[in-house]
């Protein structure tokens, strides 16, 4: 089907057409769930269109065609997806007939100015941009790039940031037992709390950052799980024995060794907030991955 | 990001081991009890096989002394006396007063050293009396008078691997033989 459309060059992430008819580049975006299609020309002419849109409507009278600030927007639905080349190549030669017999001129859509344009995916905004645009946009990128390396990390801040962040997911570890739910599931908020207690705090995730905001979300949730473990103790045997959650703390191994029991539960609750405490560590990496700034333009199709 | 993997790893490792954390302990935990606990009542009302835990300077009231383990010392030497080769003395200095209305005996047999206290069958072994003068020890058949208040000490020979926590135990006997409570004063 993509073929079949005239001058069709490129197809890009799944849903853009890109292509060149009668010395027009022209760009096809459709929207899968609603079948509209968005035929879009970056160009230079006279305003009014009024005879282009009559001339279009003849193919298609649903169709809205709009000409503002230098971008010819069609805009079409569809009944069937596999209806897209039938519908828009008429729509192509009769457009791009018009625009040549009217002297349109086609621009770059950042600039404006007549040039030789590029299909370019610009941080994702993909359209035809001029050579002198490309470049000024890698230079911003990078420009952004390096100011991002020299952006210092408070990191006794961000330890700080980091275990002020554990509290929570800490809270609602128990929170979650004494409910008689799995707890580990708080593993997910301790190890995200740690990151972005970090990042908040230390205003900047660099490697070291990342690190010691996993290692602190890690402890943070053995210290949910001891502590956890600990009340479990104390109310059992506090009626019988003068303790308190201290003792009751440091008699774990202890009853780790005697209670196949509580063994089990012991290891099983340490293992899922373990686990689970790996989503949590995403948001780590996330937030790690925001402070490195990197970009992605490129010419496609070259 | 392979580095950051093997760390993630190895500490997920050392977590689930369920390594022993600071202060934390594989010992028998010793703990003082809430008065006596886990015995049961007689159809003369007696309360009978209960048991209860205390510390240094605690006093156990028991069905016919009240009794208080002052001071527990480790040592090699005590006094003129020396532990032999791969042994170490405990010395524990007990007041003990007589609280019912007829004469009580103590003898070697009462306050023994025990330790292994995890166990179903702990280890224990009886004080003795070194050829020590001037220090009043533990003797059989110590009398003691009705509202009378002894002091005295109790010396123990162990290996010395022993470690803490250990306990000094004092068992209630009726004269019918019938076992009564048990105290236990940890040394942790």
């Amino acid at each position: 089907m993509d073929k079949n459309i005239n001058g069709f060059k490129i197809k890009y992430g799944g849903n853009i057409y890109a292509g060149n008819i009668n010395g027009f580049n022209y760009l096809i975006k459709y929207d899968n769930t609603s079948l509209v299609y968005n035929l879009y020309f970056n160009i230079l002419g006279k305003e009014d269109i009024k005879d282009l849109s009559k001339e279009i409507k003849k193919i298609d009278k649903d169709i809205t065609i709009i000409y503002k600030n230098n971008v010819l927007s069609i805009v079409g639905s569809l009944r069937e997806i596999k209806d897209l080349a039938k519908v828009i190549n008429p729509i192509l030669e009769n457009i791009t007939k018009y625009l040549k017999d009217k002297n349109y001129k086609e621009i770059c859509k950042h600039c404006k100015e007549i040039k030789k344009v590029y299909l370019t995916d610009n941080e994702g905004e993909i359209n035809y941009f001029c050579d002198d645009c490309y470049k000024e946009f890698i230079k911003i990128a990078e420009y952004k790039k390096n100011n991002s390396k020299n952006v210092k990390e408070h990191t006794f801040k961000g330890i700080v940031g980091a275990i002020i962040g554990i509290i929570p997911g800490i809270l609602l570890w128990l929170l979650l037992s004494y409910l008689k739910l799995e707890p580990g599931i708080a593993g997910i908020f301790i190890t995200m709390g740690a990151a972005l207690g970090f990042k908040h705090f230390g205003k900047v995730m660099k490697v070291s950052g990342l690190v010691i905001s996993i290692i602190i979300g890690l402890l943070g949730v053995l210290i949910a799980h001891e502590l956890n473990c600990s009340i479990y103790i104390y109310n059992l045997y506090k009626t019988d024995f003068l303790i308190n959650l201290w003792d009751a703390y440091k008699s774990i191994p202890y009853y780790l060794s005697r209670n196949n029991e509580f063994k089990e539960s012991f290891t099983n609750a340490l293992s899922i907030g373990l686990i689970l405490s790996i989503i949590g560590i995403f948001s780590s990496y996330s937030l790690y991955r925001q402070s490195i700034y990197t970009y992605q333009i490129k010419r496609i199709g070259e | 990001m392979k580095y950051l993997k093997s760390l993630l790893l190895i500490t997920t490792i050392v977590l689930l081991t369920g390594c022993t954390l600071p202060f934390q302990s594989e010992k028998y935990p010793a703990w003082s009890t809430n008065g006596l606990i886990d015995g049961k009542t007689l159809d003369d009302g007696r309360i009978v096989e209960a048991y209860q835990g205390l510390g240094i300077n605690e006093t156990a009231h028991t069905r016919w002394l009240d009794f208080i383990i002052q001071d527990v010392t480790v040592c090699d030497t005590f006094e003129t006396y020396k532990a032999p080769n791969g042994k170490k003395l405990v010395v524990a200095s007990i007041e003990v007063t007589n609280t019912s209305d007829s004469k009580q005996k103590l003898s070697l047999e009462d306050f023994p050293l025990m330790w292994n206290l995890e166990k179903e069958e702990a280890s224990y072994t009886y004080s003795f009396i070194p050829d020590i003068p001037n220090v009043n020890f533990l003797k059989d058949n110590l009398t003691i008078d009705v509202k009378e208040t002894v002091n005295f000490k109790t010396i123990y020979e162990v290996d010395d691997t022993l470690t803490r926590p250990f306990a000094i135990y004092y068992g209630e006997l009726y004269s019918d033989d019938l076992e009564g409570n048990s105290y236990y004063i940890y040394v942790r």
